[in-house]
């Protein structure tokens, strides 16, 4: 999800709840385009648990420099984390569209209209990226906020089409019916 | 030889008529049916995308893609506009406003999505109203 400002992203991992490592992380690697050669992967937003079963957490912003992550000097975004029975839940913000100013210049920046890779990585012991155990690669659209409208107008219609179509339908069964009802009158007129 | 077995052989043959004719009515009831339907699918198939063979190739598949998805629906609303005014008609009732607007209205329904389709199936159902509405006048 996104609105004009911020892209939203949401995580679960549904394991055993014994499974589940009360240091376990969730980190978003993101590349600067779409791109997933690992050099371009050049910004980390993680939500790192330091128990997971009191919720407590910590979200880090790295910059990510020869395979090192080195903290931000101003963390960007946000991110959360909560174990809800078996399945533990992470959120994440990250700001779209920002000036090249103020500590962005550490993160990969987010333009409208553009395609970028996130490797979605989980882990259970706070090292970066040697506690990296499982990872995902992912493309998202940064849509412009008039594609994102439109979107929503094409799905509105969409939906009006199908009911549409429902409503077609019902009524040509409802017709049809009808017909061999006259039929049956047909028959018994002519007897 | 009395007149009443020439009466009788009149209603007969008069009744037989009659029926051949109910009998032939509901047939073309049943075929327009049937054919407004297969319109129907084929329109489904094709406005909802559910069909995409012709579409995002070049202009003349567009063109192609377009022209099925108009005159499906065009042809679905005159199919199903003669079978519903030969059934009212072998009910006795007429074909009113409301009927018309409704079928109007959810054949332009179908064309939402592309606003190409809805323009000429506009103009389409417009141009088989006039002419419907002309043949009743003569």
């Amino acid at each position: 999800m996104q609105n004009n400002l911020k892209l939203f992203i949401s995580v679960q991992i549904d394991l055993e709840v014994d499974a589940h490592n009360s240091t376990e992380f969730i980190g978003l690697l993101i590349s600067n385009s779409s791109s997933e050669n690992q050099e371009d992967f050049i910004d980390a937003k993680i939500v790192q648990f330091s128990d997971i079963q009191t919720d407590e957490f910590v979200y880090l912003d790295y910059v990510i420099n020869n395979s090192l992550f080195l903290n931000d000097t101003i963390y960007h975004g946000e991110g959360a984390g909560k174990l809800d029975g078996k399945v533990s839940v992470y959120e994440f913000s990250i700001p779209i569209n920002q000036p090249l100013t103020d500590g962005y210049e550490e993160d990969a920046l987010l333009e409208y209209g553009e395609s970028y890779s996130i490797n979605i990585t989980y882990g259970k012991t706070p090292l970066y990226p040697e506690g990296i155990i499982k990872s995902e690669i992912v493309l998202i659209n940064i849509f412009k906020p008039s594609e994102e409208e439109q979107l929503l107008i094409d799905v509105i219609l969409l939906v009006l089409t199908i009911i549409v179509f429902s409503i077609v339908g019902i009524l040509s069964g409802y017709y049809i019916y009808k017909l061999f009802k006259l039929k049956e009158k047909m028959e018994r007129l002519r007897s | 030889m009395s007149k009443i077995p020439k009466v009788q052989t009149k209603d007969q043959k008069s009744k037989t008529r009659r029926r051949s004719e109910d009998k032939f009515a509901y047939r073309t009831v049943v075929i327009s049916t049937v054919l407004s339907l297969i319109f129907f699918v084929v329109s489904l198939l094709f406005n909802i995308g559910i069909i995409s063979i012709f579409a995002d190739i070049n202009l003349i598949f567009d063109i192609i893609d377009i022209l099925i998805k108009v005159i499906a629906i065009l042809l679905f609303f005159l199919f199903m506009m003669i079978s519903i005014g030969n059934y009212k008609e072998m009910t006795g009732k007429p074909l009113g406003w409301k009927e018309f607007l409704l079928l109007f209205i959810l054949s332009i329904g179908q064309t939402l999505l592309n606003y190409i389709v809805f323009i000429f199936t506009f103009i389409g159902l417009l141009l088989i109203l006039v002419y419907l509405y002309l043949v009743q006048e003569i």
